[in-house]
This record gives structure tokens, C-alpha cells and sequence, in this order.
């Protein structure tokens, strides 16, 4: 643990990752003004003291909209990454552990899953559930749990035939105890690493999707979503673009950056390889 | 080698088989009547209705409205789009030439700049360049494209002029589409031609050139370079993948009517037959592409035997 944090990717990424969550939390009570408050008077402001990143065209305050915004995209991201996270884990474990029949029938589904470039396969299923945050989070977790699923079981794999498993199962350990107490704990590292970067790429992943109307709509505060709505007034107003964009840049950027140096620290053989 | 790749080959008939019955099933799983969605809001009488289900042979079992569709598809019969009142084949035919040029060209950007970067950070001796590029791909890995594309707009088209903002035409309305598509690109394989350098720079293939005497600059480009660049071989499949997603957003921002866009305006329409002509399409092209980026890996590298 001290070492992990030693390292300054994964030092920083967890700094950020904190004040995020931190942010989404306490918004309201940070936020200069209501993110629904509108001003007609005061539209299109450039960044001043008042209003930090400028002012949208109907008044609204850019920075407020944006701190708001972090709700948004964490929680889609951790929900979708917890979806994909679970479902992988699970399918990875019993088609890696209990392998033959099993693990061809679930590994033929996986490999269609894989067959999809992964936003096409969120957009499959957005065109199932209809556009909107709730499917786009559903989508978005179904989409990544494929890879997942290969890691896992690769992972199961390897560890399997190890001593230590052979030793337990020769002691008299049923399967659940092997599982839960031997080969679980070993997934767990590549597992982690993976999350990591998964969750940077949800919140790519959705904020790109609601750009294009197919998540949040605006007047949602949403990154992705106030992009969208400020895409008619780049020549009138940069802020109102620009600022969500860096929000979701930085965010990206440093859940990444926390994703690689997990992988150096956890798993250096897995470096180059997602 | 022959062996296997005719089972590739038979894996990808398989697979996209397979992913055709996804497709087709996913679109039936849609809650609602599509024939009551066809006409929103001019919604016929329940007598018209039946009629209607009649004549697209929607009251057929699944298996039934499955071989029909896929017998048409296969014979180059898409279906008819919902809301555009066109052949779903006519709207895709028109759609893939842009996004066809679009994609090509970021494509070769990412390859351009991403491989030049990588080998760069990977044979140089220099922490700070290693560092710094590094840094900068990962910058291209995290920027979402449809906001690096406003950024272009914003800079390349309002500010300087230079470049149309929207639209297709000739070299001027790619530029920037491209960069936007290309750069994320980019940053994958600077990444991975980076870390393949840094693996083959010590092998013992490459110590044993040195010793002979050969220069720097014929064990750079002949032995860890030309080594390197195998694995990056497989990446242009991921590519490929990530430009047919990419195309999605980036068609949308620059008012490019192509695959991506129309797929982003099907799904908004809920027009299902086009939706599930664009998707076919697009998962057809990333197998195809895969299975040539499998066979030419097995023959570009002669170490790898697969039996």
C-alpha cells in the first residue's frame, strides 16, 4: 500500500479521484448559484469574479453547472464499472474454474460481445432501452463486461493450476472455499487495474454519447450534455464549451493515469497489454 | 498456415452469423409497435394496422422474419427505413463514403503520428523526451474527441478561417474531422510502439548486431525497430474499431452524414431497419478487418505457429 501510493501516478490519480467524489458530494454547498437559475440579463458573460467560468445563453452559471456535472458522470461511471466489474468477475470465475462445456458456451457469448467495437455494442443496447442516463449507465456496463470477463478467466487459469490450489484441494477444500479463500484474491489485482481503467473510460463513454443525444439531455447539467447545448454559441461564447470539456478531460486524464500506475505497481507483465 | 486460416476464416463466418442474429434479435426486443412508431404521430386505425403488419410480414415467427431478413440482406436487400422512406441499402451506400475517407484518413494520422512518437519515446535516451511524449499520448487517450473537434472549430475554422466548420467535400472539409478521429488514435499506439521498443531494445539479438559494429542507426531501424512493430500490427484492429466508434461522434460534430451519424439519428428515430443495416455493416467491417489483421500477423512473424 505504501509503495503503491509512493508512486506518483497512482498518488495524484487518487487525489483526484478523492476531490471528485468530494465535489459531487457537497456540490450544492459549494456551488456560487442554483444550476437551474436563470438570468436573462446576464447571459453569455465572459469568466469574471462573479461567475468563475462565464455564464451560459440564458444566464446560468458555467462553474455551478460544472461542479454539478461531476455528480453525473461518477455516478454512471462507478455504476456502470460496478455492473461490468461484477458480471465479468462472476462469468470469468466459473468459465475459468469449472472450464469444458461451460466455459465454451460462456466463452462463445463473450467472444460476440468482443465482435462489437464496444460503443457500437452500447449502442445496440441504447437502441433496445431508449436514449437516456438510466439505459446509457445499463449500456455502458453490459458493453464492458466482455473484457472483463477474458481477464478474469485468464487470470483463473493461471492461478488454478498453482501448488497452493492443488494443495488446498488435496487438504479437502470444496470448490466455494477455493474460489472465495485461493483464486479470487489472485484475480483481484488485474481486476482492480482494469476497473480503474474502465471507469475512465465510462465517463468518456457517456459524456461523448449524451454530446450526441443519446444520454443526458440538456437542461441536465451533465458534461457531455452542456457541451452539446453550448455547441451553437462557439463563436458568441468559448467558455461555455470549453470549461465541461477540461472537467472531463482532467477527470479522464487522471483516472487513467491511476489505471496505469496500479498496472505498473499490481501487474507489470500486463503493461502494453489493455 | 493454410490450415489455419481457413479456420479463421469459417470462425469469422460464424461469428458474424452469430452477430447478425444479435443485431436482428435486439431490435425485436424493443418495447412499443414499430408499425404504431413507422407513422408517429399520424397513428392509423387498429383495421389499417393489421394491414400494414400484414404486408412487412411482422406477424411471422422469429426464426420465420429472421431467414427472410438475412436472405435479403445477403442478396444486398437492407429492408426499407422507417422515417427517411428510403432502401436502408440506398442511405448505407450513401453513408460509407464519408465516413470510408474519414476513417482512412484518421487511420493514417494515427499511425503517422502515434508510430513516429512512440519509436521516438522508445529508442531515445532521454527521460525528459520519454516522459513528455508519454505524457502527451496519454493527454490524446483522454480527450474526448467531439470536444477536441469543437476546440479545432473554435481555433482552425471561426479564429483562423482556414477550414470549412461542417460538411463534406474535398481535402479542406477532412482536416480537421481527421485530426480530431486520428489523435485519440494516436495515443494507443504511441503508447504500445513504445513499450514494444523498449522491450526489444535489449534482446540479445539486438546486443549481438552491436557487437558486430553496425551502426546505432542500422540496429535502430533494422533490428529493434522492424521487431517492434510487429505487435503493433494487431493494434489496427483495435484501430478500426475506434474509428468506426469514433466516426459516431465525430460525424456528429462536423456535420458529416455518414455510418456514424446515421446510426446516432436511427436510433433517435427508432427506424430499426436501419439501425440494424448500419450495425451489421460496422461489425461486419471490424470482423473483417480483424481476421486480415490475424492472418497477416501469423505470416508477418514466422516464430508464431498456431495449430
Amino acid at each position: 500500500m505504501r509503495r503503491a501510493l509512493r508512486n506518483p501516478r497512482i498518488s495524484v490519480g487518487v487525489l483526484f479521484l478523492f476531490g471528485l467524489c468530494v465535489i459531487a458530494i457537497i456540490a450544492p454547498y459549494i456551488t456560487p448559484y442554483p444550476p437551474a437559475r436563470i438570468a436573462p440579463r446576464e447571459g453569455l458573460q465572459p469568466p469574471s469574479a462573479q461567475h468563475w467560468f462565464g455564464t451560459d445563453n440564458m444566464g446560468r452559471d458555467v462553474f455551478s453547472r460544472v461542479l454539478y456535472g461531476t455528480r453525473y458522470s461518477l455516478v454512471l461511471g462507478l455504476i456502470a464499472t460496478a455492473i461490468a466489474a461484477l458480471f465479468g468477475t462472476v462469468l470469468g470465475l466459473v468459465s475459468g474454474y469449472f472450464g469444458g462445456v461451460t466455459d465454451a458456451a460462456i466463452m462463445r457469448v463473450v467472444d460476440v460481445g468482443l465482435a462489437f467495437p464496444s460503443i457500437l455494442l452500447a449502442l445496440l443496447i441504447i437502441s433496445i432501452l431508449g436514449p437516456g442516463l438510466p439505459s446509457l449507465t445499463v449500456a455502458i456496463g453490459i458493453s464492458s463486461t466482455p473484457p472483463f470477463a477474458r481477464l478474469v478467466r485468464g487470470s483463473v487459469l493461471a492461478v488454478k493450476e498453482m501448488p497452493f490450489v492443488e494443495s488446498a484441494r488435496a487438504l479437502g477444500a470444496g470448490d466455494a472455499r477455493i474460489v472465495f479463500r485461493h483464486v479470487l484474491p489472485e484475480v483481484f489485482a488485474p481486476a482492480l487495474t482494469m476497473a480503474t481503467l474502465r471507469l475512465a473510460h465510462a465517463i468518456f463513454v457517456a459524456s461523448s454519447l449524451s454530446f450526441v443525444g443519446l444520454g443526458a439531455r440538456p437542461p441536465t447539467p451533465e458534461w457531455g450534455a452542456l457541451i452539446s447545448a453550448a455547441r451553437h454559441q462557439l463563436r458568441a461564447a468559448w467558455w461555455v464549451s470549453t470549461f465541461p470539456g477540461l472537467a472531463i478531460l482532467l477527470s479522464v486524464l487522471s483516472i487513467n493515469m491511476l489505471g496505469d500506475g496500479l498496472r505498473d505497481v499490481l501487474d507489470p507483465k500486463l503493461r502494453g497489454k489493455f | 498456415m493454410l490450415s489455419y486460416a481457413v479456420r479463421r476464416i469459417l470462425q469469422m463466418v460464424v461469428t458474424l452469423f452469430v452477430a447478425s442474429i444479435v443485431i436482428y434479435g435486439a431490435m425485436q426486443l424493443v418495447p412499443g409497435d414499430p408499425v404504431v412508431a413507422m407513422f408517429f404521430p399520424n397513428i392509423p386505425s387498429p383495421e389499417r394496422l393489421e394491414v400494414i403488419r400484414e404486408e412487412l410480414g411482422l406477424n411471422q415467427p422469429f426464426v420465420v422474419r429472421y431467414f427472410v431478413w438475412l436472405g435479403g440482406v445477403l442478396q444486398g436487400d437492407l429492408g426499407e427505413s422507417y422515417k427517411q422512406n428510403r432502401p436502408v441499402a440506398d442511405i448505407l451506400a450513401r453513408a460509407i463514403p464519408p465516413t470510408l475517407e474519414l476513417a482512412a484518413a484518421g487511420i493514417v494520422v494515427s499511425l503517422l503520428v502515434g508510430l513516429v512518437a512512440g519509436v521516438w519515446a522508445g529508442i531515445t535516451r532521454s527521460v525528459f523526451v520519454d516522459n513528455g511524449v508519454m505524457l502527451l499520448a496519454l493527454l490524446g487517450i483522454s480527450t474526448p474527441s467531439f470536444w477536441l473537434g469543437l476546440l479545432l472549430i473554435m481555433a482552425f475554422s471561426l479564429g483562423l478561417g482556414w477550414f470549412p466548420t461542417s460538411g463534406v467535400g474535398g481535402f479542406s472539409y477532412l482536416v480537421l474531422p481527421s485530426l480530431t478521429l486520428g489523435l485519440f488514435g494516436a495515443g494507443s499506439i504511441a503508447r504500445l510502439a513504445r513499450n514494444s521498443v523498449m522491450e526489444v531494445k535489449y534482446a540479445d539479438y539486438v546486443t549481438t548486431a552491436r557487437s558486430k559494429g553496425l551502426s546505432e542507426r542500422i540496429v535502430g531501424l533494422r533490428h529493434v525497430v522492424r521487431n517492434a512493430l510487429i505487435p503493433v500490427v494487431t493494434m489496427t484492429g483495435m484501430l478500426a474499431g475506434a474509428m468506426l466508434g469514433g466516426a459516431v461522434i465525430v460525424e456528429t460534430v462536423f456535420g458529416r452524414i455518414g455510418v456514424g451519424q446515421q446510426l446516432v439519428r436511427a436510433i433517435t428515430d427508432k427506424d430499426f431497419p436501419l439501425v440494424q443495416g448500419l450495425l451489421l455493416f460496422s461489425v461486419g467491417v471490424f470482423i473483417l478487418v480483424n481476421l486480415f489483421v490475424d492472418l497477416s500477423y501469423a505470416y508477418i512473424d514466422p516464430r508464431i505457429r498456431y495449430d
